[in-house]
């Protein structure tokens, strides 16, 4: 990073089904909490960034700038950004590169999604446009679908078996029990999720992300300093169908994102004290840990099975327990790294966002500083 | 996802996938999207022969009967109809069992349209009746060695004459029965040397054989079926139609049904040998049906 870009304030909503509030709610509601936990001035923001999806397609709204920048007296300037899942880091990598630019120095990124209000068959159809709409969709193909194909190659490769997958989303739920934010509060057992209903074999019920609605707000500096600054934000992309891929068990977009980050921040994996990585099904998160370098090809799921020490990951209980309101994650990734490294007094934070099948890849590695630095 | 144009720029780009692969990963979706008519469906991720991978429909009963790396072999579909009547096709794999994928013996010209179904469905009325509406459907002459045939376009020929057919391997055909059933394959390539679409009917045996002839691609099917939401009502439309034709013996309608029952059970277990499958309850109506989907083929072959 070409300058010091301190994470100033943030703030999110739970996330769950909240069919009482609207997506202009939701955002509202996470941009109060961010400004109330801010050191800043609300009429200093010069710029607000919005990260969102499924809008148009599920509540015909588009324009979310502009419904955005009307919160606040001054009616600064706004746009939304998107990469469907991705749409969080995408958002935040462009509100890095505009501060580093020095034409803005507070940005409000703002991450919402409502997708509880449209039905399932919408929903399932609106999330296959991360896909290619034209080539992968008119087969039946889900996103599911998606990640169950690339599940079974898999455990192909890797001889993965269905009981080792099974502790994914049992880690993750049993994380979710401390984040009063989380959409499950509901520990499950590792045969749980094999037993859950199939979805697309051989992914259950219980290893996918839920529906969820929510938003998050983090606000970004390069005027006012903090504790936790962006050490670096790299965005990668790939091929959007898997049928255009080398490979379908690791995601290019991921591992260029994750080395270039490392790259920039100056870091090693190994430096890594906590990691928010997109789980949107429990093989993801198996194939990031792998592409992030935290653990070797085939070998993710152990880390699952016996936590490390040396690291943490999605404490918040990820996006299969926390929950997943598309374009709210990817910010959310961000205030629990922050959250977690202040708390532990850590130093190293990476949050990975991806959209589609990794076909955009977003990484953000903060860093805090301690109070020897400071 | 499926707009008029979509469906346009799709039946394009789909004979591209008209080739032999191997099986990458499959999945079973459980719950297809809104625009499907069934609620599950077997996908496979594969590898054709040109390198390209593309993602697919399986024509499998249960994803327990497949592995990664077996071979797939393809042919069209009709994937759905949308909202406004216009019908997607897409290509669709087989698993092959044990055999390895060949190409078609026969240098093949088009299509051949087949008809099938039991004895007394109507095929020989629709095939005559397409033949009159469709300037390009000519009859391909059936050979039989079943005593009693009188049907037009039918010949029938002694076991000994169909053996030494069958030796000079210028004959596909099918045992049904005790009875041998065949048509000549120069008769076939005759009818396409002149530009036109030969039509055939069969029973499921002798559409198998066909297909494993020309190859599955070359065979546009339609299963045909009596009208009857049950079994026994199907076999008595049959047996009604069949005893009001004046060259059946008594003998031979009692053969014929009971035929049938084996027929409409097989053509339930091999639907995936079947394009499409039509009720005959008004022939008119069928060949009007069959000519507006031989039409929409054709056109994609054009492109």
């Amino acid at each position: 990073m070409n300058q010091n870009i301190f994470i100033i304030g943030g703030g999110q909503t739970t996330f769950g089904e909240h069919w009482g509030k609207s997506l202009k709610d939701l955002m509202e509601e996470a941009v109060e909490k961010a400004l109330n936990n801010s050191s800043g001035n609300v009429l200093d923001i010069d710029l607000v960034i919005i990260s969102n999806m499924l809008a148009e397609q599920c509540g015909r709204q588009a324009h979310l700038g502009a419904i955005a920048s009307a919160f606040f007296p001054h009616k600064p300037p706004a746009f939304r950004v998107e990469a469907a899942c991705g749409s969080g880091a995408a958002a935040l990598h462009t509100a890095c590169g505009l501060l580093e630019s020095g034409r803005y120095k507070n940005i409000l990124v703002v991450g919402a999604e409502k997708m509880t209000d449209a039905s399932n068959e919408e929903i399932a159809s609106a999330l296959m446009g991360a896909a290619d709409a034209e080539k992968d969709a008119k087969s039946g193909l889900t996103f599911p679908g998606i990640f169950a194909l690339i599940a079974r190659r898999y455990m192909y490769e890797y001889g993965l078996s269905r009981s080792d997958l099974n502790y994914v989303s049992a880690y993750h739920h049993e994380q979710a029990m401390n984040n009063p934010y989380a959409q499950f509060h509901r520990p499950i057992k590792p045969e749980n999720v094999s037993d859950s209903p199939l979805v697309a074999d051989p992914l259950h019920v219980l290893d996918c992300s839920p529906i969820s609605d929510g938003a998050a707000a983090v606000l970004l500096s390069t005027d006012a300093e903090s504790e936790v600054s962006v050490a670096a934000s790299q965005l990668a992309a790939d091929n959007v169908s898997i049928t255009e891929r080398e490979t379908i068990t690791s995601f290019l977009a991921s591992r260029e994102a994750a080395n270039r980050a490392y790259e920039e921040a100056g870091i090693k994996p190994s430096n890594l004290n906590y990691i928010e990585l997109h789980d949107c099904f429990s093989i993801a998160a198996v194939i990031s840990l792998e592409d992030l370098g935290l653990a070797t090809p085939g070998g993710g799921v152990e880390y699952f099975k016996r936590p490390s020490n040396t690291f943490s990951v999605n404490l918040s209980g990820g996006l299969k327990a926390c929950g997943h309101p598309v374009g709210a994650t990817g910010i959310k990734q961000i205030l629990d790294v922050s959250r977690q490294l202040k708390t532990n007094d850590k130093e190293w934070g990476l949050a990975q966002n991806f959209g589609g099948a990794c076909a955009t890849c977003g990484v953000h590695i903060l860093h805090h500083h301690t109070e020897s630095e400071v | 996802m499926f707009s008029s144009p979509a469906v346009y720029r799709s039946n394009q780009q789909v004979r591209r996938n008209l080739q032999a692969g191997t099986l990458s990963s499959f999945t079973v979706i459980k719950h297809t999207p809104a625009d499907f008519s069934e609620t599950e469906r077997i996908i496979g991720l594969i590898q054709l022969a040109d390198g390209r991978q593309v993602v697919a429909p399986l024509d499998v009963m249960d994803i327990k009967y497949i592995t990664i790396g077996q071979k797939v072999v393809p042919r069209l579909r009709l994937n759905v109809v949308n909202k406004q009547g216009l019908r997607v096709y897409d290509a669709v794999y087989e698993v092959c069992d044990k055999q390895e994928y060949n190409e078609p013996k026969q240098k093949t010209l088009g299509y051949i349209l087949a008809l099938t179904g039991p004895v007394g469905v109507g095929r020989n009325s629709l095939s005559a009746i397409l033949c009159k509406i469709l300037d390009r459907a000519e009859k391909v002459v059936l050979l039989t060695t079943q005593p009693g045939e009188k049907r037009k376009n039918t010949k029938v020929v002694q076991k000994s004459v169909f053996a030494d057919l069958l030796k000079t391997k210028n004959l596909v055909a099918a045992e049904i029965n005790g009875q041998w059933f065949g048509y000549k394959k120069s008769d076939i390539q005759k009818i396409w040397e002149k530009g036109k679409i030969p039509v055939v009917v069969t029973d499921v045996a002798l559409l198998r054989a066909l297909a494993a002839e020309f190859g599955r691609q070359t065979v546009l099917s339609f299963g045909l079926l009596p009208p009857g939401n049950n079994k026994r009502k199907m076999l008595s439309v049959l047996y009604s139609r069949l005893s009001k034709a004046e060259y059946y013996s008594e003998k031979l309608v009692m053969s014929y049904v009971k035929q049938a029952d084996n027929v409409l059970k097989t053509m339930k277990e091999d639907s995936s040998l079947l394009d499409h499958t039509l009720v005959n309850d008004n022939l008119d109506n069928l060949a009007s049906d069959i000519s507006k989907i031989l039409g929409q083929w054709l056109n994609k072959e054009a492109v």
